[in-house]
């Protein structure tokens, strides 16, 4: 196995490495990986409802999902939130985060609010955006006398759960960036002070190259954060809402598929290829990440 | 040439403080809407009118006190209190260290462990439900902190989040404390890690929140009304209060409370923790 | 800032050695040149932190081990109230009512209802919560043996196939006994059957409504397919039809209200 013969030091370090990384992968591998191979077994499965057993059947679930409209429909609803979400919500944070890692008058007030809507009751934030949304009542269309189904027409729908997306993870995104900023060393800016830079420049300069790791990782995160996501929509959807299925996501069908319907056999399947189409992301952005991150 | 200079700073500071208020007042109003709710009398909160934002008929303060004496606040708090303490204790613990061992240390299947790491966060989290609480359930945990705390004894997205803390340090530190004869463990426990500080204070803010929110799990774990937690066991308001949402948002802003102290702790830490120096030490 | 620069030269030479031996011997040396005092101090400066750490270890270990050798893992049967309009819950009159009746030993096995679930079956989204999430857990798993809804929601619920089929074989003697209380739903799955499936028992009439008022209207109950207790259900079944503590005295009715109105809800 070994190609080359590894020196007494590098062996320590191999055994000291793998001590540190068994807690979190042995846990991992019980509470998560465990699971995520039962799912990808049941994926070769019809469930079995009202009792009876389950029935290998091959790869017919997955050619069932990807034949459904619905998947593809599913996907494409899942990819435009995310488009909304993840830039919209990294910039808005950045520069929160940026404005409020100097000293200024009321930073840790603006730090406190900012985190409040995390903490805040599901409901309050459902009641707050269907009286914004609503179309005979809401705040939106009284305020400029319209009258916008903002999240009853399929074609804007998304667009406005999107700025749901938006407002409910720029306080995650500012705590990561805040957390970023601190470990810039404040000598840099002292510095480029001296030498005269500017505030923009030095933004440019220093924060922006030495900030690229945390940047990276969460544009990471929320890229799969936003694939991922499930209950945000239905949180202001009502009963008759029209433009359901134009915002459903994976999850949310992977959940209608085995938690409603009993069909794990979909559901599972509808994991796998989320789980495949991510990895790939991923990977090209693992690629992107080597060449214009930066590292010291 | 001078004065100009300084009243471009102060238009450009204004600017800064008004685009900053702009932007708190979006984000505050759910929570000053769920106080507010809390304040009026019911048929004031389900009025259809939008611009009825203030309570009309008196501020009632005494809903507060109708709620907190229908639960038991105090093992509700201390419930959730010990779950989140040990969550954040876990999960900053193995995270520090996975984090390290992936950011910072060579060995011989980092690259295949660090991809089940980034697999475990791309799969939705209801396939998990089932075969955890099969587990708890199996060595008798339920009705218990440890089964609480359970799920959260790892954490993948804490190990990256770390991992990218321990990469952004200069070099330099681990090469100097192994000329001073630091083993493995001891840069790490004496040099590195009180340097990840402001990440570790980030994954404890994530943690805590995502605990204090987290309903399901806490419902099919802890059925007993003495070992549940704030979410869950005032998730039972919506049968007992039906639409009453003065009450149940009174409910939510005392279930609040604490977290927004505990944040207010943790963020001192985080501004007195700024880095100084990289290179030099 | 950095607190690893504050090192005193001392701890800069004790960290210097890896070789556990010498560190053993040194230490100890170190230790014994001390007085009691300066021992205690020395090693709680030093050690305090492996002490605290194993010290916890050690205790959680204990308590998991005593823990896992006495909690009560089996059920005498549990049941799910989703969308009650009042408690239902463990300690409420009704699961007082029922221990009082059946007599179960709660030292033995737990008799768990649960009536903190509010999902509505019958609209789309109307699943896509934690509590419905909590359900299904709660139904596969078999922790929860049955169900009681509203007929329009359980027959709405009913078309997931987690219910027992009531005319296949096995439930041959509960078809016969309910025939007239059947509740059907067309299941989700083709495969199974085309045609409506009975999966509930009305219980409309039953001391549910009647007493307790956990419903309006109507309620049906049905039995999960993964019930390990299809004999206790059987008998709740009975009990709440037959009403056997279902006659309300004044004197009882009036303690009721005043328990409702002195107990604190937990």
């Amino acid at each position: 196995m070994n190609k080359k013969r590894m020196s007494p030091k590098e062996k320590n370090e191999e055994r000291w490495a793998w001590l540190f990384v068994a807690p979190t992968m042995i846990g991992l591998i019980i509470l998560n990986f465990y699971p995520i191979f039962q799912t990808i077994y049941q994926s070769f499965f019809k469930t079995g409802d009202f009792g009876k057993g389950n029935i290998f059947v091959g790869l017919a679930n997955y050619q069932t999902v990807t034949q459904a409209a619905e998947t593809w429909q599913s996907f494409w609803n899942t990819i435009k939130y995310a488009l909304i979400e993840v830039p919209f919500g990294i910039v808005i944070a950045l520069i929160l985060a940026v404005l409020l890692n100097k000293k200024c008058a009321g930073r840790s007030v603006y730090r406190t609010i900012f985190f409040l809507p995390m903490v805040c009751a599901p409901a309050a934030v459902a009641m707050v955006w269907k009286w914004m949304y609503n179309t005979q009542f809401g705040l939106l269309n009284n305020v400029f006398h319209t009258n916008i189904a903002w999240i009853s027409d399929p074609k804007i729908a998304w667009i406005f759960v999107g700025i749901i997306g938006v407002w409910s993870i720029i306080g995650y995104n500012m705590v990561l960036f805040i957390g970023g900023l601190q470990d810039i060393p404040g000598d840099f800016y002292e510095a480029a002070r001296i030498d005269g830079a500017s505030e923009f420049r030095q933004f440019l300069s220093i924060t922006v190259p030495l900030l690229s790791p945390t940047t990276f990782f969460i544009v990471q995160t929320r890229i799969i954060g936003a694939l991922t996501i499930f209950d945000l929509m239905f949180m202001v959807m009502d009963k008759t809402n029209v433009a359901l299925p134009k915002v459903q996501s994976v999850v949310y069908l992977f959940y209608q598929y085995a938690f409603v319907q009993n069909n794990k056999g979909y559901g599972a399947t509808l994991v796998v290829l989320l789980l495949i189409f991510i990895m790939i992301l991923t990977v090209i952005l693992q690629r992107v990440e080597k060449k214009i991150v930066y590292h010291n | 040439m001078i004065e100009s200079a300084q009243t471009k700073d102060r238009i450009r500071r204004v600017l800064k403080h008004v685009f900053l208020i702009i932007m708190a007042f979006i984000m505050i109003v759910p929570f000053a809407w769920m106080i507010l709710t809390a304040l009026k009398t019911n048929q004031e909160a389900i009025s259809v009118n939008p611009f009825y934002i203030f309570p009309h008929n008196g501020w009632h303060w005494e809903n507060f006190g109708t709620v907190w004496k229908s639960y038991n606040f105090i093992v509700l708090y201390k419930n959730t209190l010990l779950l989140i303490f040990f969550r954040v204790v876990c999960a900053v613990l193995t995270a520090t260290m996975a984090g390290y061992a992936f950011g910072r240390l060579k060995f011989r299947g980092k690259s295949v462990l660090f991809a089940l790491v980034l697999i475990q966060m791309m799969v939705p989290a209801q396939i998990f439900i089932i075969p955890q609480f099969l587990m708890v359930s199996k060595i008798g945990m339920l009705n218990t902190t440890f089964g609480l705390v359970f799920p959260g004894l790892v954490t993948a997205f804490g190990t990256y989040l770390l991992k990218i803390g321990y990469e952004g340090l200069p070099k330099e530190l681990e090469e100097a404390a192994a000329i001073d004869g630091c083993n493995v463990f001891q840069r790490f426990a004496r040099i590195l890690m009180p340097l990840t500080k402001s990440s570790m204070v980030s994954l404890g803010i994530f943690t805590a929140v995502f605990a204090f929110k987290d309903l399901m799990w806490p419902m099919i774990v802890c059925t007993n009304a003495d070992t549940t937690t704030l979410s869950a066991g005032l998730a039972k308001m919506q049968g007992q209060y039906g639409n009453d949402y003065p009450a149940m948002m009174a409910a939510a802003t005392l279930a609040v409370v604490p977290m927004v102290v505990i944040y207010v702790i943790f963020q001192k830490q985080f501004v007195e923790g700024i880095a100084t120096s990289g290179g030099k030490l | 800032m950095i607190r690893s620069g504050s090192f005193s030269k001392d701890q800069m030479s004790r960290t210097k050695n890896t070789d556990s031996k010498t560190w053993w011997t040194r230490e100890r040396e170190k230790i014994a040149a001390l007085d009691r005092k300066g021992k205690i101090q020395y090693i709680w400066n030093y050690y305090w932190l492996w002490i605290v750490g194993i010290g916890f270890f050690l205790v959680f270990g204990i308590w998991f081990v005593w823990r896992s050798t006495t909690a009560i893992r089996e059920n005498w049967i549990g049941i799910a109230f989703p969308n009650a309009m009042t408690q239902a819950g463990n300690d409420s009159q009704l699961w007082k009512d029922y221990l009082e009746y059946t007599g179960y030993d709660t030292k033995k096995k737990n008799v768990l209802f649960e009536d903190k679930l509010y999902f509505d079956p019958t609209r789309p989204g109307g699943t896509a919560n934690s509590y419905y999430e909590a359900f299904v857990a709660m139904i596969e798993t078999g922790q929860m043996d049955a169900v009681t809804m509203r007929r329009d929601e359980m027959e709405a619920l009913g078309k997931s196939g987690r219910f027992l089929d009531l005319s296949a074989a096995p439930q041959v003697e509960i078809y016969e006994k309910y025939q007239n209380r059947l509740v059907y739903s067309i299941p989700y799955d083709e495969t199974y059957s085309r045609d409506p499936v009975p999966i509930g028992i009305d219980v409309s009439d039953s001391i549910l409504l009647t007493k307790y008022h956990i419903y309006e209207n109507s309620c049906v109950f049905a039995i999960g397919t993964n019930s390990r207790h299809v004999d206790a259900c059987l008998e709740f079944l009975d009990w709440i039809l037959d009403g056997k503590t279902g006659a309300v005295d004044a004197e009882t009715l009036a303690a009721e209200t005043e328990t409702e109105l002195t107990e604190p809800m937990t």
